[in-house]
């Protein structure tokens, strides 16, 4: 049963695209687990489906249609079924693509006081990520390493 | 089969008990799909024709409709033209492989399009990732109840008839924060977002699913 929730002011910005990663890996860990907090990260969503179509249009270049559908028909022939669910362990998704496994693979230290800590920095971008354009500073993710902290138990 | 018909025949053929009714906002338990005018309702039967079929005339229909309009969201997030065009491309071409994922009993096109659009917007300018909440360990059913598409879509709708009525300065702030201008200390300074009706009919539709499926 969770009983501490994330704020609106949080998954609101979440879902307007304006949170830090680690910002956003905490609130997509809690709302893998709590029904209620999908609930209302969705209905932002929503708030964000009403402005999209509010959005006055901008035309699309002429060709833009065909070049979509060329798009579409090059690309590798993807099933269009729902993908299998994924293994389920103890970390739901979102962690465990930083951990880079379950709760074994996280790699604790001990920082004193028997208070063991794991830094998770940035995974490396996934293959399809876009090329970086002319950015040769290190991503923002960097500086702002996610941090867990375990207490004895 | 789901029929969604934007000029509202269905609405004579479609009764739904008066408890759902009432938590629809109706009036005795009749669910009225708007005159076509309704712009969040529709494209509904597209989105599932390409799903089921990959039908191609289906997605022309929602290209026609959404990509001008991801295309401006994203010039309104910064974009320069030809990098919304690009990536407004990118995102309906994402529409097309993902569309069996779109569960009209939790969101309505625009919401789900939106979504992938702003997705792509933190790829392309902030170039930084996004965790994304684990899916639940199923899709949408195959056959979505129809009474629950069809109210999700009216709540949708009703969120945006909301959300016109505000202020004009809170108003402003919701579009600065979904286009990007505000930062995330700034957005916890709005509040009163009409939200409770269309967070509860997401909640039953996501406890629906989990019995349904388990």
């Amino acid at each position: 049963m969770i009983r501490h929730h994330l704020s609106d002011a949080l998954l609101m910005a979440y879902s307007a695209g304006q949170l830090p990663e680690a910002f956003s890996l905490a609130v997509a860990t809690h709302v893998s687990l709590c029904d209620e907090c999908r609930a209302r990260l969705e209905s932002f969503d929503a708030v964000g489906g009403v402005l999209l179509e509010d959005c006055a249009e901008t035309g699309m270049a002429e060709d833009s249609f065909a070049a979509t559908m060329a798009r579409i028909k090059s690309g590798a022939p993807q099933p269009r079924m729902v993908p299998p669910a994924p293994a389920r362990g103890i970390f739901p998704a979102p962690l465990r693509d930083y951990v880079g496994g379950d709760l074994e693979a996280v790699r604790w230290r001990p920082v004193g006081g028997g208070v063991r800590q794991a830094i998770r920095g940035r995974r490396s971008c996934p293959p399809t990520a876009p090329p970086r354009r002319g950015s040769s500073t290190f991503p923002a993710a960097w500086q702002c390493p996610i941090t867990a902290t375990a207490a004895p138990s | 089969m789901l029929q969604f018909v934007r000029a509202g025949p269905i609405t004579e053929s479609l009764r739904i008990p008066p408890a759902l009714g009432r938590l629809a906002g109706t009036e005795e338990g009749s669910v009225h799909v708007s005159d076509g005018s309704a712009p969040q309702g529709e494209w509904v039967e597209q989105m599932l024709r390409l799903a089921r079929h990959g039908d191609e005339s289906a997605f022309a229909e929602l290209f026609g409709h959404f990509a001008p309009r991801v295309k401006a969201f994203l010039m309104k997030s910064g974009a320069t033209a030809s990098l919304a065009e690009e990536c407004a491309q990118d995102v309906m071409a994402t529409v097309w492989h993902k569309a069996a994922l779109f569960d009209p009993a939790r969101a309505s096109v625009a919401t789900w399009i939106f979504t992938i659009a702003r997705n792509r917007r933190i790829d392309a300018l902030r170039k930084s990732r996004r965790p994304e909440p684990e899916d639940l360990p199923w899709g949408p059913e195959p056959e979505p109840d129809q009474v629950d598409a069809l109210v999700l879509q009216q709540e949708t709708e009703k969120l945006g008839e909301a959300l016109a009525l505000l202020p004009d300065n809170q108003r402003e702030l919701i579009e600065k924060a979904y286009f990007g201008d505000l930062s995330h200390g700034e957005i916890a300074k709005i509040t009163g977002l009409p939200l409770g009706t269309i967070k509860s009919r997401i909640r039953l539709a996501l406890e629906k699913l989990r019995q349904t499926m388990t």
